[in-house]
């Protein structure tokens, strides 16, 4: 019953899992810098930016919304392969809603 | 033209259609239908209540004034919600495994279960809001009065105050009907959810018709709607870098920590995974959300009349093409902004009133705590309601108050910074184990009072209740404290000044006094369970009990959670525990289990108030802290002894194989033995019946009588002798010897072996005996008798077996360390190596010369006798001949 540690290395599943999840918690990294950065650089007052820069801004905005919903998939069908990760089983969760009003 | 009556109609129609929706789906609810209400799209369109009609007019007019920074507002929550690996998973855990009822509750229950803190955050939550509230239904009022005759009698803002008073009366029974029809467990209110999905819907399809009827019926198309942004006045990119970050940062803060969010996101989760779902799908919506905002506002600014107000562009602009349908459902977009966040910031509220503010007044005023008479359940109910009604008269109060000024429209993001002072205690709350709930206060106040003073009493201008003078001057001259230029902060944008100093003030405070401060034990579990929600698996123990009675706590829990589950749990509580009965022993674990139900109805510190009140105030302590610990330590203690316990009964398997293997083996050699043994006994009896049979048919001559009974005496002395090595064996090999211990010397002792092979003679053959007397001088104490017995023996095995031409035998006797070695060599030729293992099993004999006469136990008794006296007897090779070593003890033989 002793859990134990969890161990060094991985099998090759979790680990996947694992990265996947790394991935998914550097998209808004990623989404921060893109969105932040350039709004910073660009020289103010200059006329006709707002259309481009609308352009540029929906189609980060896009693009991160379609990489999230792809890591979405991608760790629930890692999770459903099997293995559980040790830092996901579900434990501590409230009793099942039986979706009775009281 | 679209008549205001209509429009009243209209708007009716919807809202009765709203209640349908809302009791339907309750209905559904109460029946264990609720399948498709908990779908993940439901939650995802419920988040839509942080669109607001501030977000929904707002967007375009705030486009209109100063370009793309309206998108901020929606990036900031796009980072939170695909980054909810980092936040939002685990804050839903936590509010799921604490029954978390807001986010007041959050922070109290995190910090030791603190009500102080509790109340500290609702009062910012109700400071905040309540503009927010009433920009909301100053929205309502302005986009009817759009559609209202312009000239007229009337004074145009007092027919938008009773427009107002209607929405907020008409928004208070909603939300009273639907919001508190029960004390849900979980605080989910399935019909206000459903509402508000529908609601999100209605304004998103309003937004885009709009948007898609400016694009592709006003402008034309794409590409001539980025030719018109390129010439309109907001073409130009004018942000300063700072406030850029800062509304990213202040609404990606505000989309958690703001009440109605904190209410849909934790509270009304129905299934964690729904969060994966909503991390892409939220997102999307608040795209779509903005993406017709500036081809609107661009639209608005160039069709529309100079001096029209830009927040009402999203109305006024179908409705001056005449398009009077999507007027109304651009209307009706806006009146779902404003009531969906009316209705959820107000059941948010009123929960945090109710339970940190109103409850324990109440409770403290009740004598004797909850279990004396009274329905504690009628009365939260009460007290939730009052809430509700306060809120809204708090919200209406405000609006007419404020005269409706266009103050008002710089409060959503003035409400933003003020819900984000809630974020270091937050992120504090979840990520760290050092945070105390004194730091956690020390910050809230902080950032609260910086707030307040840098930019909520600013926001209602010269006129409000700071004076111009006292604005531009700071208090009594001192310009170090200007509010708007705190610390001679001079030249930044008011809001980015006010969020800078809060947010480094409180920060700074929270962390400072963290650090300073040492926490209280229930601090420290708490912190522990949230800080470590994925490995906890149980709560933690906070009671000591004893002290309740099981009586007073069902009494308790049935005003509260209502007679039928408080019984029922009772019930199963006390089936767990083993007991027959209905009322469960008060165990530590059954008031931790109390607790949570109740704290699911009236938050986790009232909650602890009233266990602990029937529990006389035994709370958690040191030495229970203490416990937590040993339980641990022992639970890994008692996985190493079975570890341990395992190995050993391997290694006892391991010995039973062994054994087992033994005894198949010893099962063999007794088969072998008893075949031999009847072989042995066969033989002389053999003869013996013969010889016999001969002598009783008579008329034998007196010398062949006297032969043949001759045959008969050897063979039976033969036969007792073999039962008698047989006997001595026996006794010999189960230990049950008895010995009989005497004193001789070793000389004396081989005199006597010698003498009796001699004397036993009529040896066909005779050995010369080698001795060294000098070395023989050994007093021994031992059974002497049996010593020279298989001294006896020995010799006799060199007599019959030695094949010298001329035998002779050496004994050597020495002794080394504590042994006394006596070896007998003979000249012979030994025995050969093959037979070496076998000579002292019994029966072995290495040849057939029937000479030898014994049964070939000799040797096996030998080893026996050796054995019982402690020595032992080998054959050892190299020797020349037939060498047998005889080792014995020598502190035994001195003994004497």
């Amino acid at each position: 019953m002793a859990r134990g540690r969890p161990p060094i290395f991985l099998q090759p599943e979790p680990y996947r899992r694992r990265r996947l999840i790394d991935a998914a918690r550097l998209l808004p990294v990623f989404g921060t810098f893109l969105i932040i950065v350039p709004c910073l650089l660009l020289p103010k007052g200059l006329d006709g930016t707002t259309g481009s820069l609308m352009l540029y801004l929906f189609l980060v905005w896009t693009l991160l919304i379609i990489f999230a919903a792809l890591m979405t998939r991608y760790i629930r069908s890692a999770e459903q392969g099997g293995t559980t990760d040790v830092t996901s089983v579900d434990i501590g969760a409230g009793p099942p809603d039986t979706g009775e009003g009281r | 033209m679209l008549t205001l009556n209509v429009l009243v109609a209209i708007s009716l129609i919807y809202v009765i259609a709203l209640f349908s929706v809302a009791y339907v789906a309750e209905r559904r609810a109460a029946r264990g239908k609720a399948g498709w209400l908990r779908a993940p799209m439901i939650y995802t369109l419920s988040l839509s209540v942080y669109c607001t009609a501030w977000t929904f007019y707002g967007a375009v007019g705030y486009a209109a004034r100063s370009g793309l920074e309206f998108v901020t507002i929606y990036l900031g929550p796009t980072l939170v919600f695909i980054g909810w690996w980092w936040l939002l998973r685990k804050l839903v855990r936590i509010g799921r495994s604490q029954r978390i009822t807001s986010i007041a509750d959050l922070i109290s229950s995190r910090y030791g279960k603190s009500n102080s803190l509790a109340v500290i955050v609702t009062l910012m939550a109700v400071t905040a809001s309540t503009p927010y509230i009433a920009l909301q239904l100053q929205s309502v009022a302005l986009s009817f009065s759009v559609f209202a005759p312009t000239e007229g009698a009337f004074d145009a803002f007092a027919d938008q105050r009773t427009t107002a008073m209607w929405v907020a009366i008409g928004l208070a029974v909603f939300t009273v009907l639907f919001g508190t029809r029960n004390l849900d467990a979980n605080e989910r209110h399935h019909g206000v959810v459903m509402a508000i999905a529908v609601e999100a819907i209605v304004k998103l399809v309003a937004l885009l018709a709009v948007g898609a009827f400016v694009v592709w019926g006003m402008a034309g198309g794409i590409g001539p709607m980025l030719d018109r942004i390129d010439q309109s006045p907001v073409t130009a990119w004018d942000v300063e870098g700072s406030r850029w970050v800062g509304l990213i940062f202040v609404s990606a803060a505000a989309v958690i920590t703001l009440p109605r969010m904190f209410q849909v996101l934790v509270v009304e989760n129905a299934d964690e995974a729904h969060l994966s779902t909503a991390s892409w799908a939220f997102p999307g919506y608040l795209l779509l959300m903005s993406l017709f905002v500036i081809p609107i506002a661009v639209m608005g600014l160039e069709s529309m009349p100079a001096g029209s107000n830009p927040d009402l562009f999203v109305v006024t602009l179908p409705l001056s093409q005449d398009q009077n349908a999507l007027a109304a459902l651009a209307f009706l977009g806006g009146f779902s902004s404003a009531t969906s966040m009316v209705i959820v910031a107000s059941i948010a509220l009123s929960t945090m009133v109710s339970n940190h503010i109103i409850m324990p007044i109440w409770l403290s005023f009740q004598e004797g705590g909850a279990s004396v008479s009274g329905d504690v359940r009628r009365a939260m109910l009460r007290s939730r309601r009052a809430s509700i009604a306060a809120v809204m008269t708090l919200g209406y109060g405000y609006y007419a108050l404020s005269s409706g000024s266009e103050a008002l429209a710089a409060i959503g993001l003035i409400a933003f910074v003020g819900a984000a002072q809630v974020l270091p205690a937050l992120i504090g709350a979840i990520f760290w184990r050092g945070a105390t709930r004194r730091g956690a206060a020390a910050g809230l106040i902080a950032g609260f009072v910086v707030w307040a003073y840098t930019l909520y009493l600013p926001s209602f201008g010269a006129s409000g209740p700071m004076s111009g003078d006292f604005l531009s001057n700071g208090p009594g001259g001192l310009a170090a404290l200007r509010p708007q230029a705190l610390f001679g902060l001079v030249g930044l944008d008011p809001l980015v000044h006010a969020l800078l100093w809060s947010m480094v003030l409180n920060t700074g405070a929270f962390l400072v006094v963290s650090l300073m401060t040492f926490p209280s034990p229930m601090e420290r579990l708490q912190g522990a369970q949230f800080v470590n929600i994925f490995e906890h698996s149980n709560s933690p123990r906070s009671w000591t009990g004893g002290m309740a009675e099981a009586e007073d706590l069902l009494v308790m829990a049935q005003r509260i959670l209502g007679a039928r589950e408080a019984q029922s749990l009772f019930v199963s509580a006390a089936e767990d525990q083993g007991k027959s009965g209905y009322l469960p022993e008060p165990t530590p674990d059954f008031l931790a289990l109390l607790e949570r139900e109740l704290a699911g109805s009236v938050g986790a510190a009232t909650a602890h108030a009233m266990i602990s009140q029937i529990n006389g105030g035994a709370s958690v302590s040191v030495r229970d802290l203490m416990a937590v610990a040993d339980e641990t330590a022992q639970m890994m203690e008692y996985s190493s002894q079975l570890e341990a316990k395992s190995q050993e009964l391997e290694a006892i398997a391991g010995q039973l194989r062994e054994a087992n293997e033994k005894l198949t083996e010893l099962s063999i050699q007794k088969d072998a033995f008893l075949s031999q043994i009847s072989h042995e006994l066969r033989t002389p009896m053999t003869s013996i019946r013969s010889f016999s049979e001969i002598l009783m048919e008579g008329s034998l001559e007196e010398t062949e009588r006297q032969r043949y009974s001759k045959i008969i005496h050897g063979e039976s002395i033969r036969l007792t002798r073999l039962l008698d090595d047989l006997l001595d064996l026996s006794v010999l090999e189960n230990g049950q010897v008895v010995l009989n211990p005497q004193t001789d010397t070793l000389e004396a002792l081989l005199d006597r072996a010698v003498a009796s092979t001699v004397a036993a003679g009529q040896q066909p053959r005779s050995i010369r005996i080698l001795r060294t007397p000098g070395s023989e001088s050994i007093t021994l104490h031992t059974d002497t008798d049996r010593l020279v017995q298989v001294f006896i023996n020995i010799i006799a095995n060199s007599i019959k077996y030695c094949d010298a031409p001329d035998p002779e035998l050496r004994i050597d006797a020495r002794h080394t360390g504590d042994e006394l070695w006596l070896d007998f060599i003979d000249n012979g030729s030994g025995i050969p190596a093959r037979s070496e293992a076998v000579i002292f099993e019994k029966f072995a004999r290495i040849d057939d010369q029937s000479q030898a006469g014994g049964a070939g136990l000799g040797l096996a008794i030998c080893r026996e006798i050796m054995v019982n006296l402690r020595g032992s007897i080998r054959y050892m090779r190299g020797y020349g001949g037939a060498a047998f070593r005889v080792t014995l003890p020598i502190h035994l033989s001195q003994a004497a």
